[in-house]
């Protein structure tokens, strides 16, 4: 099966006041279709600088990430554009991720209106189905972001990023900044948007307790190297690499039997 | 309505709104209630408020109406204190947000040019233009203009570097917009409610400047204008101060009002004084 | 007997300009010496104020509508506030969620902690700055002497931390009050954290009061646990019995809901949600608060709140044990 998506020996860095950072090292990495992938690291691993990478937010030095086969390193953001639709994002912070001066349903619209799909029209009843579709009631078109509660918000961020049906999803930590509850409300929305849909996600986080939940593969991330990939079930059974094993087991497992530092008996078991 | 209640709640930005209205209000019916030139003797010279029934507030050394003059002046001061803030605020906003958007080589040459004219002393430099290029009205407004664009600039440049790296404008790169709609639509909204609250203080500013250049003379001679009546004034100060002062304190209330109403509107649209719903 | 080390009762903060809303609606909690109560709960619960209600440092806008709080037998917060402060930082030290927030960027670490010892205790400026180095040493910092020179901005999220746990414990106290201590920090940092706490705790008798959203934490440090719901404690418990048999519909929801090893099941959505949101503090509702999400709800729960019985506030408590086929 040929990668949807595929990242190769990417290398990106930037200046800060503190001299040069080199972020990401030589990452490769392949996202099949209707897959989970699991973007797994502590902070300032290079993860999300990878993320903005991918999503053409930052220019990487060299390596290559391809998209449907084609190269997007390199080119124009006019050029670009024309691949924008067919990968979208989730971002973490559901405040700072809509425009507050704007309405639900402008929103949601936007990027159609942006890429001109549709008749305004059909954009008005795509824009009303998407909103049914993540959970919301179309009649809250008309209200601005900041009247809904967190997990509301990042619905009408997935709705936002869906309206162009794209075929990559990269979520940035989508739900570390909601609660336990409403955390699983969105990760299994987006579980049953991936069932129906044939989605795929790179799904970036440090919840590794999460990430054995939700993704099917994953790959430990540190200090802007891939250290370790595979099914997530098997790392988590059998991890080979000294950071992904500390990591997992200092992961507190919300199970009083289990002491503390000993995260990897509890999935061995 | 939720306006309304923060209005009452907000008796300065009140007040304030009241004392500008009764500005304008002057400036509108300057027509219908002196319909006579402004220039025009209405009576006998140095008259004190109440002196002298057909002019209210008095005459100055010439017999022309002190009250007359402050009808038309607010005009000027209005018009010219508008327009050059309107004009500044094209030029700054532009400026400012193509600096702060893209940064690089974009801000640093934008920057330097601002920098340039903030070196040199404001009404200096309106001076100048206006000495160059004449007295008038319009030249008064462009030179105004000049000399407050590169505050509205940096200020706008400031928004625009912290806005542009919010989830949401990464969110609008990812969705293809162009930059044109992601500065205009997206940011500039946002940036709104600072770039409001500034231009209020800046007319009060610019209202200022075009009386101080009437007073020493590098005013429009065609019209008549509050900083012209004080500079005219000047040699009656000791016994006839009445003719400095009332168009000193017309002066002096426009620009309290518009600093009220401008300090209103910042705690009315300063976004951290905002309820966020939990 | 003696009295317990800290007492909460019936401890009722409201929204001073709205008197119909009431952010915490008679919360008691208890806490001996030497043990930790875990607080858990969700953002809005009401779990934080708590804690700050004990510290008499209660937001603006807030203001306390009743019950009372007893440090060994004495109500807090004293009015005099020279006594209050005694108590504040002497006998309670407090540890927070951004480290970086509770130091002053402008101040060196052996300055800020020697500063806590000189506000309590009669002792010279170099005896203070002895005690820091051993304490920034108790608190696993490798070379003591030097993080004492340095400014907050050179240590790590994790240093900092520790920085801020010496202060608290600078002056000995016999409850620490830990508000999040390690949401801000990556996962191996906050297991570093949480061991530094519990030997602490064994080696110098200190209380803890854990607040946190993490049930994992919880599993693993706390004594008891006491869960919060929309300004209510809902259950209380040990540890162990709370996570084996939750009683209170919302804790088991809460247990569903979090992930834990082994429970993907193919084919069936990855976690078990809640539905429905935490009602506003403002929304009127009359009976039982977590009545409109919960699956077991019955005419009665419409009508009254149902009173905390020595476990659970709950009409219908549940008694079947929770999610057959979860590894223990």
């Amino acid at each position: 099966m040929t990668a949807l998506l595929s990242v190769r020996d990417l290398h990106c860095s930037f200046e800060t006041t503190r001299g040069t950072v080199h972020a990401v090292r030589g990452v490769s990495l392949d996202l099949a279709p209707g897959e989970t992938l699991a973007l797994v690291g502590e902070s300032g691993c290079g993860k999300t600088t990878l993320a903005r990478c991918i999503l053409g937010l930052q220019k990487p030095d060299s390596g290559e990430i391809r998209l449907g086969g084609d190269n997007l390193v390199g080119l124009s953001r006019r050029e670009a554009r024309r691949y924008r639709p067919r990968m979208q994002c989730v971002f973490q912070d559901p405040f700072s991720s809509l425009n507050p001066r704007r309405r639900v349903e402008d929103l949601i619209r936007e990027p159609l209106d942006v890429q001109g799909i549709g008749t305004p029209a059909e954009r008005r009843r795509k824009t009303s189905e998407l909103m049914e579709r993540v959970g919301l009631r179309p009649d809250w078109g008309r209200r601005f972001p900041h009247e809904f509660s967190g997990g509301q918000r990042q619905r009408i961020g997935i709705a936002r990023a869906l309206s162009l049906r794209p075929s990559v999803l990269i979520c940035d930590e989508p739900v570390s900044a909601l609660d336990v509850s409403v955390q699983a409300q969105i990760i299994n929305l987006l579980w049953e948007l991936q069932r129906d849909m044939g989605l795929s996600y790179l799904f970036i986080t440090h919840d590794l307790m999460l990430v054995e939940n939700f993704a099917d593969r994953v790959a430990m991330m540190y200090q802007g190297r891939i250290v370790e990939e595979g099914p997530a079930q098997e790392i988590w059974r059998n991890p080979q690499h000294a950071f992904t094993q500390s990591l997992i087991d200092a992961i507190p497992i919300p199970d009083p039997n289990v002491p503390m530092g000993s995260g990897r008996a509890a999935f061995s078991a | 309505m939720s306006f309304a209640r923060a209005l009452l709640r907000n008796w300065t930005m009140a007040l304030g709104i009241v004392l500008l209205a009764a500005v304008f209000l002057m400036a509108l019916t300057a027509n219908f209630v002196f319909p006579g030139d402004p220039y025009d003797m209405v009576g006998p010279p140095l008259m004190w408020p109440g002196e002298y029934e057909g002019a209210l507030l008095g005459t100055d050394s010439l017999g022309r109406d002190i009250a007359a003059g402050i009808f038309y002046g607010s005009r000027v001061s209005l018009l010219v204190g508008f327009s050059s803030v309107a004009v500044a605020m094209i030029v700054g906003v532009l400026v400012g947000a193509f600096a702060g958007f893209y940064g690089g080589w974009v801000d640093d040459v934008l920057m330097r040019v601002t920098e340039l004219f903030q070196t040199i002393p404001q009404f200096m430099l309106a001076i100048v233009v206006v000495a160059v290029l004449g007295p008038s009205i319009g030249v008064i407004i462009v030179s105004l203009a000049i000399v407050s664009w590169p505050a509205v600039a940096r200020l706008v440049r400031g928004e625009f570097l912290v806005l542009r790296d919010r989830a949401y404008v990464h969110g609008c790169i990812v969705a293809g917009m162009g930059d044109l709609r992601i500065i205009f639509r997206q940011i500039l909204p946002n940036a709104a409610p600072v770039i409001i609250v500034m231009s209020t203080i800046l007319v009060a500013t610019a209202i200022l400047m075009e009386s101080a250049l009437s007073f020493l003379g590098f005013g429009d001679p065609n019209v008549l204008t509050w900083g012209t009546m004080i500079g005219m004034g000047r040699s009656q100060l000791r016994d006839a101060w009445y003719i400095i002062a009332i168009p000193g304190v017309a002066l002096l209330l426009t620009a309290l009002a518009l600093n009220l109403v401008g300090e209103g509107l910042n705690d009315l649209l300063n976004p951290r004084l905002r309820q966020r719903k939990a | 007997m003696a009295a317990p080390l800290l007492e909460i009762d019936d401890l009722r903060v409201g929204i001073r300009s709205n008197a119909a809303a009431e952010i915490l609606r008679g919360v008691s909690l208890t806490i001996e010496r030497g043990e930790t109560l875990a607080v858990v709960g969700e953002s809005g619960c009401g779990k934080s104020l708590t804690s700050l209600s004990v510290m008499g440092l209660l937001p603006d806008g807030l203001e306390k509508r009743g019950g009372t709080i007893r440090f060994e037998g004495a109500i807090l917060p004293i009015t005099d506030n020279e006594a209050m402060r005694r108590i504040r930082g002497r006998r309670i030290g407090m540890v927070f969620q951004e480290p970086m927030a509770a130091l002053n960027p402008v101040f060196t670490i052996g300055d800020q902690v020697a500063e806590v010892i000189l506000e309590h205790e009669a002792v010279s400026r170099a005896d203070a700055m002895a005690r820091v180095v051993d304490l920034l040493a108790r608190v696993g910092l490798p070379d003591p002497a030097q993080i004492a020179r340095e400014h907050p901005h050179r240590l790590s999220g994790g240093q900092r931390q520790r920085v801020v746990i010496a202060m608290a414990l600078a002056c000995r106290p016999d409850l620490l009050i830990a508000d999040e201590p390690t949401t801000a920090l990556d996962v191996t940092v906050q297991a570093q954290i949480m061991r530094l706490l519990q030997e602490l705790q064994r080696d110098l008798g200190i209380a803890i009061l854990l607040i946190t959203h993490n049930l994992g934490l919880v599993a693993q440090v706390a004594d008891r646990v006491a869960v919060m719901y929309a300004g209510r404690k809902v259950e209380e418990a040990a540890t162990a019995g709370l996570f084996a048999a939750p009683q209170h519909p919302y804790t088991r929801g809460l247990l569903a809901a979090t992930p834990r090893p082994g429970r993907r099941r193919a084919g069936e959505p990855p976690l078990t949600e809640i539905p429905g949101v935490v009602p506003s503090v403002t929304e009127l509702l009359s009976g039982c608060r977590f009545r409109p999400r919960c699956a077991f709800a019955g005419d009665v729960c419409a009508s009254v709140d149902p009173a905390f019985g020595g476990r659970v506030a709950c009409h219908f408590p549940q008694t079947v044990e929770l999610v057959p086929g979860v590894v223990t």
